[in-house]
């Protein structure tokens, strides 16, 4: 070991030591430990998700609903009510209604003469105060369903049964992938009736044709009433897929029924899910991402700005050590010590939710929290140690530090609403949307959000209505990546040149 | 064949961000081996300057300074290793003891753990610190501080050391402590660069003496330079010494008063033309002669100002 290495290596433990690198950790377990009440006292419940069906047999359009968690459990007691009024809207034909019995499932029968009709459902939970609302529409108008002289035996899925089915189940139960579950209507297939799909990739267009059936993958045959069916993709970030197209066929193989019109981004291998697991290490994450700027400003100021506004630091200058050894193994120690409190923390925070809910967390949201993490604790300790070179007032150090904090963390949105009205023509719309995500990038505290639409490929949050690829907000992989580097060691290199060019 | 310099100077020249005054301008100068040099000046001449700039603690503009044969800048590593600094304020971690500071300074050269601890206690022993080793650096006095600094400064023996101001805070025994430590690390080899405002210390332990004023290197001065110096100053003892007497003397040359007694600097006048007049104007002279060997008269005489203060106390630059 050189001499020069072996100041660094001493300087950068004994900065590990005074700043009690324990201490720092225990802070992150703290935090997961407060994320874990939170949980215990407010668990995040599954989320509810209905299918339903509907086809025309005998002189009856018949609706077969299903009601389940995301989990796949299944949901009584929800009440559904459906009015049939005539094509131009009135007057009420028909008012039906049930509640699903226990294992989550209802049929509804009106007869009416085949023709078309628009049937208004309404649906939700009986209990708990929470009103049936009209959630759902087949694409004409909110809560409408149009229903149609269709040839017999069609059995048209009134949802996205598939694409939400989907987009709840990635990965909750800890498997390295995405898992489809698919309820079946049971009511035109004998045991038997085999269930195909087929994976569209993204290049095939935003909204395919049917695939051929040569394209398609048995999944499995139908052997019970309700049945879901479960298909793991293993992660392959260089596959992401845009639909899936689900077929059934009768025993004797004629087409009974098809969905492919499942949501873009449902069927990334890399899916933003939203299980119970992610929304309760969400406590987490916000925590540690609004406590880190203020640890990362104690961090450095105790390793390294404190010595040098007080003067302390000369006489460690004036040791066998260079001085950008000194700042760097100090700079280093600070970071260091961030980032195992980050991961621990992080490591603790899963195995506490796992604890509590029996689920573990996407990795990809433990590394998206992890990235954007270590992002923060490298800017603001490059921040504050920069500061204390350009500065020599501690007040001063300290309170630009804090300003940092609150400009990116507690006033940053009053900022982005201001500037969204400013630049895009108003909040909310379109062009707004696209603003507030580009101005992510501007925000160090934003990269959590940023890295998660990148490594899973999902839209970031904050544009959900909008929708659409995040490499059309600009947000991929490399672009995220480059950023983050720039925002990481932009400070640190701004030091270095000073520390190499001044002092 | 001449030793080489264990510490030199070489065109050096630093002026502190904000100022328009250079603090050094192309100073230059050696230290050699069994060397002390004495650095005079007044304040703001440079002298703490040229310390922290030999310690690596700043930066230079220009130039360059070698210790043990180590450029400062570009072999600031091996350089450090030769060098122990004592700072004119002493400032280290103020929660940390003595013993903590000397042990985590002495890893910087390789020495840990029980060998630290006990070259901690050494070290503390040696200047005096041993009782107070466990108290917290912010709760030492001054000359205490100053000890411990000079216990830092000798972790690793170094062959380079810098002292500035040290004098400064010690009481009377810590100032026999350092007067027999620069005389044993001058009898060990050990190149020694002594600020001190005190100048009649200076002189009494330095080899040479080197007179910075405003940033400039204005002489070296040898020992016997000092001593056979005679200086156009006149020491006056007056009793019943009055404004009037010192408006008189005044007119007569540059005049420090000390109690009853008046240096007379570059008189205008001879001493028996100043007694005379004196007498007439009814003050008896008790003593009056002309002083020589005098770092102070030579120092001032060197930078061409005239003595400070007609009521100054102890001569002090």
């Amino acid at each position: 070991m050189t001499l020069a290495s072996q100041g660094f290596a001493y300087s950068f433990r004994r900065t590990w030591m005074r700043l009690r690198t324990v201490v720092i950790i225990a802070v992150g377990i703290g935090v997961a430990l407060a994320a874990a009440s939170q949980v215990a006292s407010n668990p995040p419940a599954p989320a509810n998700l209905y299918s339903a069906v509907v086809f025309y047999v005998s002189g009856a359009y018949h609706f077969e609903f299903h009601a389940f968690n995301e989990f796949g459990d299944p949901l009584p007691g929800v009440v559904y009510n459906i009015s049939i009024q005539n094509s131009s809207g009135t007057p009420i034909l028909v008012v039906v209604s049930g509640v699903t019995a226990s294992n989550g499932s209802l049929e509804l029968s009106m007869e009416l003469l085949e023709g078309t009709y628009q049937a208004i459902v309404l649906a939700g939970p009986q209990s708990g105060g929470v009103a049936p609302n009209n959630f759902w529409s087949q694409g004409e108008g909110e809560g409408d369903v149009t229903l149609e002289p269709w040839s017999p035996g069609l059995v048209v899925p009134v949802l996205g049964p598939i694409a939400t089915a989907v987009d709840r189940q990635t990965g909750f139960s800890g498997e390295p992938g995405l898992q489809l579950f698919y309820p079946t209507p049971s009511e035109l297939c004998e045991p038997g009736c085999p269930v195909s799909f087929a994976l569209v990739n993204l290049t095939n267009g935003v909204v395919p044709s049917p695939l051929p059936r040569s394209s398609l993958t048995p999944l499995g045959d139908i052997s019970a009433p309700l049945q879901t069916f479960s298909l793991v993709i293993r992660p392959n970030s260089s596959t992401p897929f845009l639909h899936l197209q689900v077929e059934i066929f009768s025993p004797t193989g004629s087409f009974l029924a098809m969905d492919t019109n499942c949501s873009a981004q449902s069927f990334s291998p890399y899916l933003t899910p939203t299980s119970v697991s992610s929304q309760a290490f969400s406590y987490f994450s916000s925590d540690l991402i609004l406590l880190l700027p203020l640890l990362a400003i104690a961090a450095a100021f105790s390793a390294y700005a404190g010595d040098r506004l007080s003067g302390v630091l000369d006489a460690s200058l004036a040791q066998p050590i260079t001085r950008q050894g000194l700042v760097s193994s100090r700079f280093l120690a600070a970071t260091t010590a961030l980032w195992l409190m980050i991961g621990v923390g992080i490591l603790a925070s899963d195995g506490l939710i796992h604890l509590l809910l029996g689920y573990y967390v996407l990795p990809s949201y433990l590394l998206a929290v992890f990235l954007s993490g270590s992002l923060v604790a490298v800017f603001f300790v490059g921040m504050v140690f920069l500061l204390s070179h350009l500065v020599r007032s501690v007040l001063t150090v300290l309170s630009t530090g804090f300003g940092l904090f609150l400009l990116f963390g507690v006033f940053w949105f009053s900022i982005l609403y201001y500037l969204e009205g400013m630049l895009s023509g108003g909040v909310g719309t379109p062009a707004g949307t696209i603003l507030q995500v580009h101005l992510m990038f501007l925000n160090p505290l934003e990269y959590g959000t940023l890295a998660l639409a990148a490594i899973t490929n999902t839209t970031p949050a904050g544009a959900t209505v909008l929708g659409g690829n995040p490499a059309g907000y600009g947000i991929t992989p490399v672009t995220v990546g480059l950023a983050l580097l720039a925002w990481a060691v932009t400070p640190l290199l701004l030091l270095l040149w000073r520390v190499w060019r001044r002092d | 064949m001449p030793e080489p310099p264990l510490l030199s100077f070489s065109q050096v020249s630093k002026t502190y961000p904000g100022s328009h005054r250079p603090s050094l301008q192309n100073l230059t100068l050696d230290v050699g081996p069994r060397e002390i040099l004495g650095l005079v000046g007044l304040n703001g001449a440079g002298k703490t300057t040229a310390i922290r700039a030999a310690a690596g603690v700043i930066r230079l503009d220009a130039g360059s300074i070698s210790v043990g044969g180590f450029d400062m800048l570009r072999e600031k590593v091996e350089a450090s290793r030769h060098l122990g600094w004592v700072s004119e304020y002493p400032n280290f971690d103020p929660v940390v003891s003595g013993r903590g500071i000397v042990r985590y300074f002495a890893g910087f050269r390789g020495i840990f753990d029980g060998e630290a601890t006990r070259l901690a206690s050494n070290l503390l022993d040696f200047v005096g610190l041993e009782s107070s080793g466990d108290q917290r650096f912010r709760s030492l006095s001054q000359g205490t501080k100053k000890r411990l600094a000079l216990a830092v400064a000798m972790i690793g023996d170094p062959e380079v050391m810098l002292l500035d101001e040290i004098l400064n805070g010690l009481d009377p025994e810590g100032i026999a402590l350092v007067r027999r430590l620069l005389l044993e690390w001058r009898s060990k080899g050990k190149a020694i660069l002594l600020s001190s405002h005190l100048l009649g210390e200076v002189q009494q332990v330095a080899d040479r003496v080197a007179v910075l004023h405003r940033g400039r290197l204005v002489r070296i001065l040898s020992k016997q330079e000092i001593s056979s110096h005679r200086s156009s100053v006149l020491r006056i003892s007056v009793t019943d010494l009055d404004a009037g007497a010192l408006a008189f003397l005044a007119t007569k040359g540059a005049v420090r008063r000390d109690g009853v007694t008046v240096w007379l600097s570059q008189p205008t006048a001879g001493a028996d033309e100043i007694n005379i007049e004196l007498s007439k104007r009814g003050y008896h002279v008790r003593e009056l002669a002309l002083e020589s060997g005098r770092l102070e008269d030579l120092f001032f005489e060197l930078i061409e100002e005239p003595v400070p203060g007609t009521d100054g106390d102890e001569a002090s630059v």
